[in-house]
């Protein structure tokens, strides 16, 4: 009987599967990031509308 | 400020957002804060402020890069031979490319559409279907197969997309005659100039567009072969794309168990184009 694989090579495998190419790496990225709390950052006011 | 996600539908939105997202910005950041940025939808970067960071006190940063070596469709793919439709495509980076043979391959990538009210978007495409494939030559036309094969990447490498008697006359129709060869090419190279019209189907299909509305790509051949685990003991990933995934991947979990440190600054990044000759212009 096989060990049932580690739950981090599942999740990994879960990766490579959504990142057929480097926009999808990103995108499987971002929302790995996301699902841990991270925040996107956005641009900042510009020079221009802080007058 | 922050981009609000809604997290049903994170990717969607992050997509929607992806030109108010600059890395040349100033930006208000916060001890214990947590954050990142995207570059053309191709390279992110991700940073966390530990709780008691102050300026000067370091960072440390893991790297890895988000593209492997690929057959990228051309700008001008269509190809046909014999009563083939065949799509053009050029190496990107240096990779194995006997074993592109013989898979199922889809498509994938990123699409331009503009749509009749001028709106222009980029699209991921993922066509996860074998569409194409790119046939070994049968054993006893070539008996020194076995004796050692080079690929000759532009003679060998455009994998077949559809039959061009069912183009012509219609898909789902059968042919009562031979069609000559010579008249299916040139009916074939009247339909557009640059991509075989099954081609673009596919694609706008795929997006849920017309056709007209593919203004251009960037995409490239994938195995539909799905990753797995495998091993008599479940102790091995098979998987293409390795290098450099593997590492993305791995970043990311080192990345959060740096997190725990607090009083340090820490970076990772995921860039595409570290591959010899990709000769990408973006990060």
């Amino acid at each position: 009987m096989a060990p049932e694989p580690a739950k981090e090579a599942v999740d990994a495998v879960a990766y490579f599967n959504e990142a057929w190419t480097p926009y999808h790496a990103v995108l499987a990225t971002c929302r790995r990031l996301i699902d841990a709390g991270y925040e996107v950052r956005a641009r900042a006011p510009s020079p221009s509308s802080l007058e | 400020m922050p981009i609000e996600l809604t997290p049903v539908n994170p990717p969607t939105h992050l997509l929607d957002e992806r030109q108010e997202i600059s890395e040349r910005d100033a930006w208000t950041l916060k001890p214990g804060g947590k954050y990142f940025f995207t570059r053309n939808m191709s390279a992110v970067c991700a940073f966390a402020v530990g709780g008691a960071y102050v300026p000067g006190a370091g960072f440390v940063c893991v790297g890895a890069h988000t593209d492997s070596p690929c057959p990228k469709l051309k700008p001008n793919t269509k190809s046909t031979a014999e009563r083939f439709l065949q799509v053009r495509t050029q190496n990107y980076g240096g990779g194995l490319w006997y074993t592109w043979f013989d898979r199922d391959l889809g498509v994938a990538g990123r699409v331009v559409v503009k749509k009749k009210d001028g709106t222009v978007t980029h699209e991921l495409l993922k066509i996860n279907r074998p569409v194409m494939r790119i046939p070994s030559l049968a054993i006893h036309l070539n008996r020194e197969m076995n004796n050692g094969f080079a690929v000759n990447f532009q003679q060998h490498m455009a994998p077949i997309i559809a039959d061009a008697t069912e183009s012509a006359l219609g898909a789902g129709s059968v042919p009562k005659d031979e069609p000559d060869p010579k008249k299916l090419k040139e009916s074939s190279d009247k339909d557009s100039t640059r991509h075989h019209p099954v081609l673009l189907e596919l694609i706008a299909d795929e997006l849920r567009c017309d056709v007209g509305d593919v203004a251009d790509f960037d995409l490239q051949l994938c195995d539909v072969q799905p990753s797995t685990i495998g091993g008599a003991r479940n102790e091995y990933i098979f998987s293409g794309r390795l290098d450099n995934l593997a590492s993305c991947y791995a970043s990311l979990g080192k990345f959060f168990f740096i997190l725990l440190t607090r009083s340090i600054r820490v970076l990772t990044s995921c860039f595409v184009s570290s591959h010899s000759g990709a000769r990408q212009i973006y990060g």
